[in-house]
């Protein structure tokens, strides 16, 4: 970790005053100045501690006064301050009743500990699982580097990769919580330097490693999440959140599944179905939502909208193993709805 | 090794090895030559399974004749630390 | 000759206690009686440093803050082979705070095999290559990020298969001879000899060379059963890592170090500084874990103390997370094959076993010996071969090579049975001419509910249940270099003294108890001042040899201090001392109940401030089965695993294990139960998370934390309970031993016999995973 200076932002203007880089930018090339944003820390500190990223200046948005709040109405839907903690998400009761999905990612997303430290905001921002990419020790494409090492077919370890849109990176995105607010159909609100907001669909919020290699989400210097917001659902939405770990007790997913589902009786009118640890980005399978339209819930609709959200899979010399996975694990969390 | 008779050997002082059942330093008798296929070296000079002449660290080949080798009769008070 | 005879209690209780009639010196305390007639032996006694552990009072190495201490910081390398060519240090050493730099370099000498100047050359990642001290950690990782290594590059191997091929490049460039380098001498495994990665074979050890004729053996056979099992590599993670703290006085070194051999470390640090062994000592009062990886003073500690010598300060070098997973041992991978043959009857009549591993740039891959002893069979050989890679070096870790080798063993003696149509434990009944492991198997069973067993496969649904066993043994080692010291305090307090170490198990708990039930007095009268190398010489916390080497004499030592105490007694009373017992913390006589006298009020009748007796571990009563202290009988242990396995994502979870463990006469039932748990924890582990990942095309070490090398947390800890079986063998004045490695060799055999049970199909290589499960369950190719 190298030495940097720190500062204690006071509202979101001053904070973006001060910034002049991003976590992506720095790591694709950096700069000798960079002043990068710092919320929970959990991820940020990960880089600097490897030695990845060097700033001169930590800006700390953590307590800027007014990104803190969780409200429900009937008619704004859900909101969340991007500095709302993991931890305060999962206790609340109005999330646990009208977005179990999302309840249910939330309490499955790291530990308890890391939950009461990280919020919202640097979860969905937070830069992608990959060995190799998390290596002060291999210069990867998503670092600016010359190569992929783990689309080698001979070398690469590529086990917890991804198996869908993996053509231009293999890693996958690491918010288990995005895929269940992708589900929900959120939207994200950004401000910039000039004070200008914009509100933004989550699915247009990720970029595909296709588009920009150096990042996975539309955020530009001098830009900043304020708020996540979640629309009402209706009286006949049912949801349902599956995450698949190696280790029960504190993991990355290796196939997680959120879906949300607008029912009829035993049948699905409209289903969001989105997948984790699948892409590079939260993945919306359109093939299974189009799936189950207008079908009953039954095991055999359901895997048979598994495999169709699996029809694209390409995986890797490692994971292939994943699509198996990612086929029960799709038919299980559709079936908790029925 | 014959069975039950560990072999008497003269072995680099600076030679340490552990096996499942003990310590073994370099010397005269090294009785925990007991297991070989078990027995992890390491030589302390070097502090590492890679000897000071960047050769394998092993009973059988830390013995007189290596460059690096000193006999557990090297005096210790006359010699220069091994790591300078 | 001065000997007597006594009855010494023999046997297992409920089983087939009886007696055996051995002849002992005459200084040997008298013969305990079976645990159920002491006070403090074999009960549930409370740690004694429990307090301070789960108050955090307790310090352990890496708390340690001297006058004046710098913080050292290792330069390691980065590159898996290669030549240095220089090292630049200017940016480093201009650092503000940064008081010294150490960089490793060996005396040119004639016949080395390279390199133009005096660094080492570069084998592995995260070879020790220098270190820094500065002011603060953060200072002193700084400077090491500023220090540049060129390094000439050279190919490099890192898969063991590809290792052992014969244009792999190769790690010593010196070729390894077979002829000098293997402890028996054989063929690499292409059958070309001189040049390569491969040494070996060992065919023999302190148990024997091959037996009888395999030809024959299989010949003979009904049924064979050969197959080949791999297991991977596996770091050690001990929660604290190694590391040291040295202050290096005008007149001694001081080294406080974390490890599991105080001893060792002081022998090592005056060998390299060329000190006299009585001017270095080596502290280590609270250990935070070593598994075999501790009983060196590594690079780490010359490095520290080089430091401390350049600068004139204590210094501080704790290694982090990821140097330990690089650089700080591992337990060798193996790919095994073996063949057994046996008759209709079950009759084994061969056992033939091929091993590969590698312990990276070091020896000691092989797969132990529990092929060759856990069951008779007339015809056996086997062959170890290490194969040398470019990847930090192999240590000693829990039961070295048995874990490897009864992973193996014990599956291919669960298909064994399949094929044989007999129930697995009802076969090892057959085969199994160990009596303590008769009757772990007979109470094990019966508490796990083995009679719940149904045939492989047989399970419905997606979530299939299946139970399995396997079987060790652990040879009983003893080290006979162990001492201890008792004073008696005039007034009353007792204080033990030995180096011995307490690793983490509670060493100083059962030395404590055996000083109390001797002098008749409660644990808590006893202060234990252990771990300390200027206190008589202990054994290293290796080999399960620290019960079976400290007790005896710590009981022997403080039976000669009561006798001295007591004849002060005897002739205030006029009386004989051999007349006189002490019990519940009075001295009393024999034949008259109205002479008592407490402990404490007999302590002032000493002459000296103090009553000092020193023992050192006798010889086995009755000798050693080898004069190296290889005593006889074995540590036999049966572990009983129960698995779930969904069929449909390949997630394996172990619901239950029931580990039957003995460990001769057990001390305290309490640690014994924690000792077995950790064992069983890390073999669980074993089973189905950790595994060393390496990068082929780089050499690197993909998962050198603890986030993505798995080690199991509280969920994927199954309900543990053990059995434990009481068996004496009056071999020494406790007749206790260990139970550190038996503990942790039987459970990924055993877990793998159940999920082979679950879902009918066998598994040859650990770690279990998601990907291995549906591999073999063909819903991926």
């Amino acid at each position: 970790m190298n030495k940097f200076s720190w500062y204690e932002a006071k509202s979101v203007e001053d904070a973006l005053q001060q910034v002049n880089s991003t976590l992506s930018d720095e790591l694709y090339e950096a700069t000798d100045e960079a002043a990068v944003f710092k919320s929970g820390g959990i991820d940020v500190f990960d880089w600097v501690k490897q030695g990845i990223l060097k700033p001169q200046k930590i800006v700390n948005i953590r307590n800027i006064p007014g990104l803190d709040k969780i409200s429900y109405d009937r008619k704004e839907g859900l909101r969340m301050g991007s500095n709302v903690t993991l931890a305060e998400i999962a206790s609340h009761p109005e999330i646990k009743t009208r977005y179990l999905a999302l309840h249910l990612a939330v309490n499955h997303a790291a530990t308890p500990q890391l939950r009461n430290m990280s919020t919202l905001g640097g979860n969905i921002a937070q830069r992608n699982r990959c060995w190799y990419f998390r290596s002060a020790d291999h210069d990867c494409f998503r670092k600016g580097g010359d190569r992929c090492f783990a689309r080698h077919s001979k070398t690469g370890e590529n086990e917890n990769h991804a198996i869908l849109d993996n053509g231009s990176c293999v890693s996958v995105h690491a918010s288990s919580i995005a895929t269940a607010l992708m589900a929900f159909n959120a939207s994200v609100v950004i401000v910039n330097a000039e004070g200008q907001q914009k509100t933004v669909q989550m699915d247009d919020f990720f970029v595909s490693a296709g588009e920009d290699i150096a990042m996975e989400n539309i955020l530009k210097p001098k830009e900043i999440i304020t708020e996540i917001i979640l629309p009402t659902p209706s009286k006949n939405t049912k949801s349902a959140y599956i995450k698949q770990v190696a280790r029960e007790s504190y993991d990355w997913s290796l196939a997680d599944v959120a879906v949300v589902m607008e029912v009829s009786g035993n049948t699905c009118k409209s289903a969001n179905i989105v997948l984790g640890a699948a892409a590079p980005v939260p993945y919306r399978s359109l093939e299974a939502q189009q799936a189950m339209e207008n079908k009953t819930i039954t095991g055999e609709n359901a895997k048979a909208a598994a495999e169709a959200a699996m029809a694209k899979a390409r995986p890797l010399s490692k994971n292939d193993y994943k699509v198996p996975l990612f086929v029960s694990t799709i038919k299980q969390t559709i079936m908790e709805i029925s | 090794m014959e069975n039950g008779n560990p072999n008497k050997k003269n072995i680099c002082k600076f030679l340490r090895a552990r096996n499942p059942y003990g310590m073994m330093e370099g010397g005269e008798n090294p009785w925990l030559l007991l297991d070989d296929a078990n027995t992890i070296c390491w030589c302390i000079t070097s502090s590492g399974g890679v000897g000071p002449d960047n050769g394998l660290v092993s009973p059988m080949h830390c013995v007189e004749g290596r460059s690096c080798f000193a006999s557990q009769d090297d005096n210790a008070s006359d010699g220069e630390p091994p790591i300078v | 000759m001065d000997t007597r005879k006594e009855k010494f209690p023999y046997g297992i209780p409920g089983h087939n206690l009886g007696e055996i009639e051995r002849e002992i010196p005459m200084e040997e305390p008298p013969v305990w009686p079976v645990n159920d007639e002491l006070k403090v032996i074999g009960k549930r006694v409370k740690r004694i440093d429990a307090l301070e552990k789960v108050t955090g009072k307790a310090i352990y190495t890496s708390d340690i803050k001297l006058p004046g201490m710098l913080y050292a910081k290792m330069l390691r390398s980065n590159v898996p082979h290669a030549t240095i060519s220089s090292i630049d240090v200017s940016k480093a050493s201009s650092l503000p705070g940064v008081h010294a730099i150490h960089l490793i370099e060996n005396a040119p000498k004639e016949g080395g095999d390279g390199g133009t100047n005096t660094y080492p050359m570069v084998k592995y990642v995260g070879q020790p290559l220098g270190g820094v001290a500065a002011e603060s950690l953060e200072i002193a990782k700084e400077a090491v990020s500023l220090i540049k290594v060129n390094y000439e590059k050279k190919p490099f191997v890192i898969d063991m298969e590809s290792a052992m091929e014969i244009n792999a490049p190769i790690v010593f460039d010196a070729p390894i001879t077979q002829q000098q380098d293997g402890g028996d001498v054989g063929e690499t495994h292409d059958g070309s000899k001189g040049e390569g990665n491969v040494r070996g074979p060992s065919t023999s050890s302190f148990f024997g060379g091959p037996r009888g004729n395999l030809e024959e053996g299989f010949n003979e056979a009904d049924v064979i059963v050969e197959r080949t099992y791999r297991t991977q590599v596996h770091t050690h993670m001990p929660l604290e890592t190694h590391g040291v703290v040295v202050d290096w006085g005008a007149d001694v070194m001081t080294v406080y170090a974390s490890t599991q051999n105080t001893a060792a470390v002081r022998n090592e640090m005056a060998s390299v500084f060329n000190l006299p062994k009585s001017k270095v000592r080596v502290i280590c009062e609270f250990m935070g874990g070593g598994f075999g990886a501790k009983h060196s003073a590594g690079s780490f500690g010359p490095m520290a103390a080089n430091l401390a010598k350049k600068t004139g300060r204590p210094v501080w070098l704790m290694l982090d997370r990821k140097e330990e997973h690089l650089a700080e041992g591992n337990r060798p991978n193996s790919i095994q094959y073996l063949k057994i043959g046996a008759k209709k009857d079950g009759t084994l009549t061969g056992i033939q076993q091929r091993s590969h591993g590698t312990a990276g740039v070091g020896l000691g891959a092989g797969v132990g010996r529990i092929a060759q002893i856990l069951y008779p069979c007339p015809n056996f050989a086997t062959e170890q071969y290490d194969v040398l890679t470019n990847a930090g070096p192999g240590a000693a870790w829990r039961a070295p090579g048995n874990v490897q080798g009864a992973f193996g063993l014990e599956q291919a003696i669960d298909e064994m049975a399949e094929k044989l149509d007999l129930d697995p434990l009802r076969y090892r009944d057959r085969i199994d001419t160990s009596e303590v492991r008769k009757v772990e198997r007979q109470r094990g069973a019966e508490l796990f509910g083995w009679s719940r067993r149904q045939p492989p496969g047989s399970s419905t649904g997606v979530v299939k249940k299946g139970l399995g066993v396997g079987q060790s043994t652990w040879p009983r080692f003893v080290t006979l270099d162990s001492s201890v010291e008792i004073k008696i305090h005039k007034g009353g307090g007792v204080e033990i003294r030995s180096s011995v170490q307490d690793i983490g198990t509670g060493t100083k708990t059962i030395i404590a108890q055996v000083v109390a039930e001797e002098l008749g007095l409660q644990v808590k009268d006893i202060k234990v001042n252990i771990g300390d190398t200027f206190f008589p010489v202990g054994p290293g916390s290796g080999g399960s040899v620290v019960t079976g080497s400290i007790t005896p004499p710590t009981r022997n030592a403080a039976f000669e201090a009561k006798m001295a105490l007591l004849k002060l007694v005897a002739k205030k009373w006029e009386t004989d001392s051999s007349e006189l017992y002490v019990e519940d913390g009075q001295v009393g006589h024999k034949a008259n109940a109205d002479l008592k006298m407490s402990f404490k009020e007999a302590t002032k009748l000493m002459r000296t401030s103090q009553i000092s007796k020193i023992a050192s571990r006798s010889d086995d009563y009755g000798g050693f089965q080898q004069p190296w202290g290889l005593a006889y009988g074995d540590l036999g242990s049966v572990q009983f695993a129960e698995v779930s396995v969904n069929t449909e994502t390949g997630f394996v979870k172990v619901d239950r294990i029931v580990a039957a463990h003995s460990c001769g006469r057990p001390l305290n039932i309490g640690q014994l139960e924690s000792q077995i748990n950790g064992g069983v924890i890390q073999g669980v582990s074993y089973a189905l998370y950790e595994n060393r990942v390496m990068d082929n095309g780089t050499g690197h070490m993909m998962n050198a934390n603890i986030d993505q090398y798995k080690v199991p947390f509280s969920m994927e800890i199954p309900e543990i309970e053990t059995i434990i079986v009481e068996e004496y063998s009056g071999r020494s004045s406790t007749d206790a031993y260990g139970i550190g490695e038996p503990a942790n060799i039987a459970t990924a055999a055993a877990i793998a016999n159940a999920v082979y049970n679950a879902i009918g199909v066998r598994l040859y290589e650990i770690p279990i995973t998601p990907s291995s499960i549906l591999k073999a369950l063909r819903n991926v190719s």
